[in-house]
């Protein structure tokens, strides 16, 4: 038992090394793995990170010019980020919130950024 | 009505009450100092009306309806000892009365089919069998030394009986150790965290409000022995409350300085330990 | 006839991390007999193996569990190298030994505080997982995961440590070892750790053999089994030699756990200093894979065995897994026939770290 007890002691005098989560968050460190991002005005729609990708997240469609991710099935390996050969996706360190949004990246059109959110159940139809 | 109704309406009242207030804070204050005591920050203060709270607006799902009749008696039986012992009555019928609850709690575990439930309630029975030998060996010492059976009778009595009494009071540690549910006693509810074996022991099929009339009953149950120990100094309560906030750190510290044990090895503690040194003290004073 | 209670330990039991089914037959709390339920968390991984090209499966191996698999991905990359004749650059092997080690220490916590959680002490469960996270921020600051390294590529590494990152990795392990120093005395010594742990759920040497025991359970038991002896990666160059009990009871194999921690430090340590220059990962170009070969790396809990057949196409015929926990399976249901209940989750179950998800894939 006393073993125990100096530790004890200690720990009641020290700062906690927990945090309040929510409110506390660590800073990720540079090089982790947090969410992947393609910037559509360089992609030429090559297919590469749709056929490297483990889990199939990626779509790629030549003809559509579109480029659907589904952030459900990514497994956050950087793959994609590899292949690429024009380097358009990006890895960031922050990790994304779980979403049932798929992120589609579209050239030319839509609001002139190139960039729609839109839902998966409308995906479908 | 006579003025004693009325007085004593008003005591209980207050009793209730502040046992309420004070025994959600105490818990609260135990799991802010526990997590402190593990390098966390801890929750809240007031988390356990929280989670009270949060646990009665639940839906109401029972095994069976004897549930909620166990757990009522459970809470009322813990009121009522706390009651009557802050009214000074008489300190056996007040035990048993507290031992009532216990009954009630262990019957609970009983009624339903989960084995672990039943086992943590056979095991409930073992800790009772430890510590109740103990409180009674106690209150025949303070009768020995005030004279008297009644709690009313101690803060009259010139001296602390801790003076008289110190085998008991070390004996009692134990005893509270077993009621409080701290490890390394704590092999039967799982009250705190030994959920390792028994699932949540006698709790395991307590959900919502049920859940929650236990968790109240639980911090009456507290209040109730940590009162009965500051009886060890009933003159001065500055000191008794000295004597119970250091007893509190004390079970704290002990809590997370060891792991839990066997029923058998609790029984030996309880027994040889607790019942000797009660024991010991008890025949001294009649020599 | 005494009364026969029959518990359902499992699948949601607050010891297991994960689904495990063990039917105990009680009689008070006397265990008389054990019986496995395999099979909640099948998830079919061997086969979508063979599914997906060889180089994309090194990611879905990875997933076959979250404790070890940084060792899986090594031992499938390994035996895909071996069908392709490929040697890995050095300084990718000591990287490897790095993570590999890494991997070790942050299982070896999680199954220690699991452990002090079983026995009812919590306070040194908190200790123990302060302690992981100091390893679990050196994870991922070199590998960019905390649970799923995604380092290990066929032909070597993905990404390189730095130099300069190394060295502060190296800082960040020592204050680990020195909270560790705090802690290990505890478990060791602890008056009720051992009064709890100590000559329960015996497996002699000869029993040991005979049911197939691996890992740190065969080797609290007197064999001298460790597959990092075989000196894949970096282990050939490093100086160690495996950590071995003789008495074989619960208590031995914490005290093999405990030592293995420092001795994973220690290890780390020296391929920090060995680390040689050069690249850390080869191309693979044009190489397929052809034949069949078996290969076996030491997990946290054991010898993990890959089978893997190719036919010198991208995909693969077959993957066969064989984990360390479904080994010392049948060691646990000795430990158990004649148990107390008490001693069940704690020290029988426990024991032998359980990793189920591995287990069924
Ligand atoms: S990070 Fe991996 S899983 Fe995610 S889209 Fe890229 S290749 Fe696919
Ligand atoms: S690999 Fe790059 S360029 Fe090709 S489709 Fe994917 S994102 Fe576009």
């Amino acid at each position: 038992m006393l073993e125990m007890l100096g530790n004890v002691i200690k720990n009641t005098l020290a700062t906690p090394a927990t945090r309040r989560f929510p409110a506390v968050q660590r800073e990720p460190f540079p090089g982790t793995r947090g969410h992947i991002r393609m910037d559509s005005d360089c992609c030429i729609f090559c297919k590469r990170c749709e056929i490297h990708c483990p889990p199939d997240a990626i779509v790629v469609d030549r003809q559509d010019r579109t480029w659907i991710l589904d952030p459900n099935r990514c497994i956050v390996c950087g793959k994609c980020v590899e292949v690429c050969p024009k380097d358009c996706i990006t890895m960031f360190p922050h990790h994304r919130a779980v979403t049932r949004v798929r992120i589609r990246e579209i050239r030319g059109e839509d609001d002139g950024r190139g960039r729609r959110l839109e839902p998966m159940a409308t995906k479908e139809e | 009505m006579n003025p004693l109704f009325w007085s004593w309406s008003a005591v209980t009242i207050a009793t209730v009450l502040g046992g309420f207030l004070l025994g959600g804070f105490l818990t609260g204050i135990d799991r802010k100092l526990t997590a402190r005591m593990q390098n966390r920050v801890g929750p809240p203060i007031v988390q356990p009306f929280f989670d009270v709270i949060k646990l009665w607006g639940k839906e109401r799902v029972m095994v069976n309806p004897m549930q909620l009749l166990y757990a009522n008696t459970y809470l009322f039986f813990s009121v009522a000892s706390l009651v009557l012992l802050i009214l000074g009555w008489d300190l056996l019928m007040i035990l048993f009365i507290s031992a009532f609850a216990s009954v009630a709690l262990v019957l609970g575990g009983y009624s339903v089919e989960s084995p672990y439930a039943r086992i943590a309630s056979q095991r409930e029975i073992i800790q009772i069998a430890a510590a109740e030998p103990v409180l009674v060996l106690a209150m025949v010492g303070m009768f020995l030394v005030t004279g008297d059976f009644t709690a009313a009778a101690i803060p009259e009595h010139p001296r602390p009986l801790l003076v008289d009494l110190p085998l008991v009071f070390v004996a009692l540690l134990i005893a509270i150790g077993i009621k409080l549910r701290k490890s390394p006693f704590d092999v039967s509810t799982s009250a705190h965290h030994a959920h390792q074996e028994l699932v949540r022991g006698i709790y395991t099929e307590f959900a919502g409000p049920t859940l929650a009339v236990l968790e109240v009953g639980h911090w009456f149950e507290m209040i109730f022995f940590l009162v009965f120990l500051g009886l060890f100094w009933a003159p001065d309560w500055r000191i008794a409350g000295l004597l119970l906030t250091s007893t509190f750190i004390l079970e704290l510290l002990v809590d997370n300085i060891s792991a839990r044990y066997t029923w058998s090895w609790l029984l030996k503690v309880a027994w040889v330990g607790g019942m000797g040194l009660a024991a010991v003290n008890v025949a001294w004073l009649y020599l | 006839m005494r009364q026969r209670t029959v518990i359902p330990f499992g699948p949601q039991h607050p010891v297991f991390p994960e689904p495990l089914q063990l039917k105990l037959h009680l009689e008070e709390e006397r265990v008389i007999e054990a019986i496995p339920v395999l099979g909640y968390v099948h998830r079919g991984l061997e086969k979508l193996a063979e599914q997906k090209d060889f180089v994309q499966n090194v990611f879905l191996i990875e997933r076959l569990c979250g404790i070890c698999s940084f060792m899986h991905a090594l031992c499938y990359c390994q035996g895909i190298e071996s069908l392709i004749g490929l040697q890995v650059p050095d300084r990718a092997r000591f990287l490897r030994t790095i993570w590999a080690e890494l991997a070790r220490l942050h299982s070896h916590h999680l199954w220690l505080g699991l452990l002090a959680d079983a026995l009812g002490f919590e306070s040194l469960f908190m200790q123990v997982f302060r302690n992981r996270e100091i390893i679990m921020d050196v994870i991922e600051a070199t590998t960019g995961g905390r649970m799923i390294f995604c380092s290990c590529l066929i032909g070597g590494v993905r990404r390189d440590i730095p130099n300069d990152l190394l060295k502060e990795t190296i800082a960040r392990l020592d204050q680990a070892e020195k909270l560790l120093d705090q802690i290990a005395p505890v478990i060791l010594a602890e008056y009720t750790v051992k009064e709890r742990t100590a000559n329960l759920g015996i497996v002699t040497k000869e029993q040991a053999r005979k049911l197939g025991a691996v890992g740190p359970v065969a080797r609290a038991s007197g064999i001298a089994m460790d597959m990092r002896t075989l000196g894949y990666a970096a282990y050939g160059d490093l100086d160690f030699a495996p950590i071995v009990e003789e008495a074989g009871d619960c208590y031995a194999r914490i005290v093999v756990r405990v030592k293995e921690m420092y001795q994973s430090f220690d290890l780390i340590k020296q391929a920090a200093k060995r680390m040689p220059k050069g690249e850390h990962a080869l191309p693979i170009k044009r190489l397929l894979p052809d034949g069949e070969t078996v290969v076996r790396v030491e997990q946290p809990r054991g010898e993990l065995m890959y089978y893997i057949r190719a036919n010198g196409s991208k995909k693969l015929e077959r993957v066969r897994v064989r984990t360390p926990t479904y080994a010392n399976i049948p060691p646990l249901l000795h430990m158990l026939t004649g148990a107390q209940l008490a001693n069940v989750a704690a020290v029988a179950v426990l024991s032998i770290d359980p990793c189920i998800s591995c287990v069924e894939r």
